[in-house]
């Protein structure tokens, strides 16, 4: 019994009350979801500050008589003369496969009302990207299922490709449909547990959209089964321009918890435009400075800092990859405007859409001319590259030869026949929303368009035919689909099999 | 405008300051110039400095807050390691704050040192979120 007393009082005795020491400020001014402080003397930039009723902060703008902290969360509950207090730490975000198929806000709490997220690691909004020693060259592909970007504009995991077009030309779609894509070959490389696959994980950003727009986007990876496989960081156009502005980088902290952790995810930011423009209105809020086009000074910093956090990296540091896919909508096909020259300068290539090939029916509206992967054919497999290696300049020619056509009708053959394959290939480009291709269907289409199979069906039919190619193929094909898929490359033996394949399907086609 | 008044209110701020304190005496010579020469500005940079050394005479004196009795023992302890802490001579006023449960909180300029029994329980709220 004594013992038992002794045990407590010693207890008792050990008990130490530390002093917790904060540093604090109070609400000076309060506006437009900025807040000026004074005090906070020991406050450090961009520390994450705690506002009373559990409202946090950054610390942005740290002056000589005042501090300015942008307020993420409710600013009505705020009010001049309020305590802020310092929490030594940054602002960070949960990451983990925990957020799989979840929806959250730019602070990575969820929104889509299925319950608490249980993440078990936190990662800082702001992290330095990695240096050159843990990176490694880009060499392995990410198939986004769209042939005209696959065959022509292959993009490989780690690589930065900015889509770029105005408004409503398809720069979402082709974002989402790439999300389909590696949600469908995540589900049939895991089902059939075959060694050496990397699944690929998605993060949608989505900054000053419409709601409509983001439920709309969450419904469309529903129906695909893509959901699964994706992180949803949502900052509507209704969230105060703090939040749009941190929500790219919470979801960049997702995407390199994969990187980190020896897997490859895929991030795509729609759109940076609308990520400028918070940040425009922060800082001229917050008074700093304007340059061109009233932005402030570092605006091309926003952007670098995020877009160098995507990477493929070493053996030796796990071998994980981030792959970015920004959006930026110009304003009548300006792609020397400020914000798309400072992107395009940052990124490793851009696809670019235009209005015209859209409203000609030409979808998805994808500029041959204009748009470039500087990663190129090393992000290829071999098959493609055996398949895809002329396409462009075939089409570079067409575009040539049909602006000269237009003026005369007298054509040599050869000349016809160029303007007659650069028609077709057009429209076997063409591609329905939502329906990426499996890359064993494109290698095989394209063989098909090599091998002059084809040219002799009228150019009005070829979008049918395509798709008819597309059917035999998926339902008759399995096997020789499963070949390309494990060759990777076009030996002679499937070739020959592609052969009597496309023309036994041609001549069912044509009756 | 408002960035020469600061400049000029900083500047009288430098010269307030003896051994890194606030000099009355200073204080009050600088006053009676101003009165006797106002220059440009004068309100304005009479607020900016008035502003300016009362942010100073928050580095020397701490407010202990407590509730219940507090022994002057405890009291000169808690000054005699501030002094020790912030390098400067502090001077310390109490204040009975029921609303603590226990314990104290001294507030010195922007640094907040909380033992009381509110904070914990606010802590303990905290970490159920």
């Amino acid at each position: 019994m004594s013992s038992v007393l002794d045990q407590i009082q010693q207890e008792i005795k050990n008990l130490e009350t530390k002093a917790v020491k904060k540093n604090v400020g109070r609400i000076t001014h309060l506006a437009d979801a900025v807040a000026k402080v004074d005090g906070l003397s020991e406050v450090m930039y961009n520390e994450m500050v705690e506002f009373s009723g559990g409202v946090y902060g950054i610390a942005l703008n740290l002056e000589e008589d005042d501090v300015g902290c942008v307020i993420l969360g409710d600013v009505s509950k705020l009010k001049e003369g309020d305590e802020v207090k310092t929490t030594g730490k940054l602002l960070s975000v949960p990451v983990g496969k925990a957020l799989l198929g979840r929806t959250v806000n730019a602070l990575g709490e969820p929104v889509d009302g299925k319950g608490p997220i249980h993440a078990t690691e936190y990662y800082p909004i702001e992290k330095t990207a990695p240096g050159i020693i843990p990176r490694q060259s880009v060499d392995q592909p990410l198939q986004t299922g769209i042939m005209s970007i696959d065959s022509m504009i292959p993009i490989g995991r780690g690589q930065r490709e900015l889509i770029i077009g105005d408004r409503s030309t398809g720069k979402s779609t082709i974002a989402i449909d790439t999300i389909i894509n590696q949600a469908r070959i995540n589900r049939k490389g895991l089902a059939e547990n075959k060694p050496g696959f990397r699944p690929v994980y998605s993060i949608y950003v989505a900054i000053g959209q419409k709601n409509s727009n983001i439920a709309r986007t969450i419904k469309v990876l529903e129906a695909a089964g893509a959901l699964e496989y994706t992180i949803l960081v949502a900052s509507p156009a209704a969230d105060n321009p703090a939040n749009q502005y941190i929500a790219p980088y919470s979801g960049t902290s997702m995407g390199e918890w994969f990187m980190h952790n020896g897997m490859d995810a895929l991030i795509i930011y729609d759109d940076l435009s609308k990520h400028a423009v918070a940040y425009r209105q922060i800082s001229l809020v917050l008074k700093r400075p304007s340059g061109r086009e009233a932005y402030p000074g570092d605006v091309f910093y926003l952007h670098s800092r995020l877009l160098e956090r995507s990477a493929r990296l070493n053996a030796e540091n796990g071998n994980g990859s981030l792959t970015a896919l920004p959006i930026i909508e110009t304003q009548s096909g300006d792609v020397s405007a400020y914000i798309p020259t400072n992107v395009i300068s940052i990124t490793d290539g851009q696809i670019f859409l235009e209005t015209d090939l859209f409203n000609q029916g030409i979808r998805p509206a994808i500029s041959v001319g204009l748009s470039v992967s500087r990663v190129g054919s090393a992000a290829q497999i071999k098959a493609f590259k055996q398949v895809a290696g002329k396409i462009k300049l075939e089409l570079a020619q067409y575009r040539e030869l049909a602006a000269f056509a237009q003026f005369g009708s007298d054509l040599d053959a050869r000349t016809k026949k160029q303007l007659d394959r650069g028609a077709r290939i057009v429209e076997i480009f063409k591609q329905p929303a939502f329906h990426p291709k499996r890359t064993e269907i494109q290698v095989a289409i394209l063989w098909a368009v090599q091998n002059e199979f084809f040219d002799s069906i009228p150019v009005k039919q070829i979008v049918t035919a395509t798709k008819s190619l597309d059917e035999y193929l998926t339902t008759t094909q399995g096997n020789l689909l499963q070949k390309i898929e494990d060759e990777g490359k076009l030996t002679d033996e499937i070739q020959a099999q592609l052969k009597t394949t496309i023309s036994e399907w041609k001549s069912t086609f044509i009756a | 405008m408002g960035q020469s008044a600061k400049i000029f209110a900083k500047k009288l701020l430098r010269i307030s300051l003896e051994k890194n304190r606030v000099s009355e005496e200073k204080v009050t010579a600088i006053l009676q110039t101003l009165r006797s020469n106002p220059p440009r500005h004068y309100k304005e940079i009479l607020e900016i400095y008035l502003l300016k050394i009362g942010a100073e005479l928050r580095k020397e004196n701490a407010v202990i807050e407590h509730s219940g009795a507090l022994p002057t023992s405890t009291i000169n302890s808690i000054k005699d390691n501030l002094t020790k802490y912030y390098n400067r001579h502090i001077q310390v006023t109490t204040l009975n704050v029921p609303e603590l449960l226990a314990g104290l909180r001294v507030r010195i300029a922007d640094d907040v040192w909380d033992t009381s029994v509110l904070n914990r329980l606010d802590q303990l709220a905290q970490s159920f979120k």
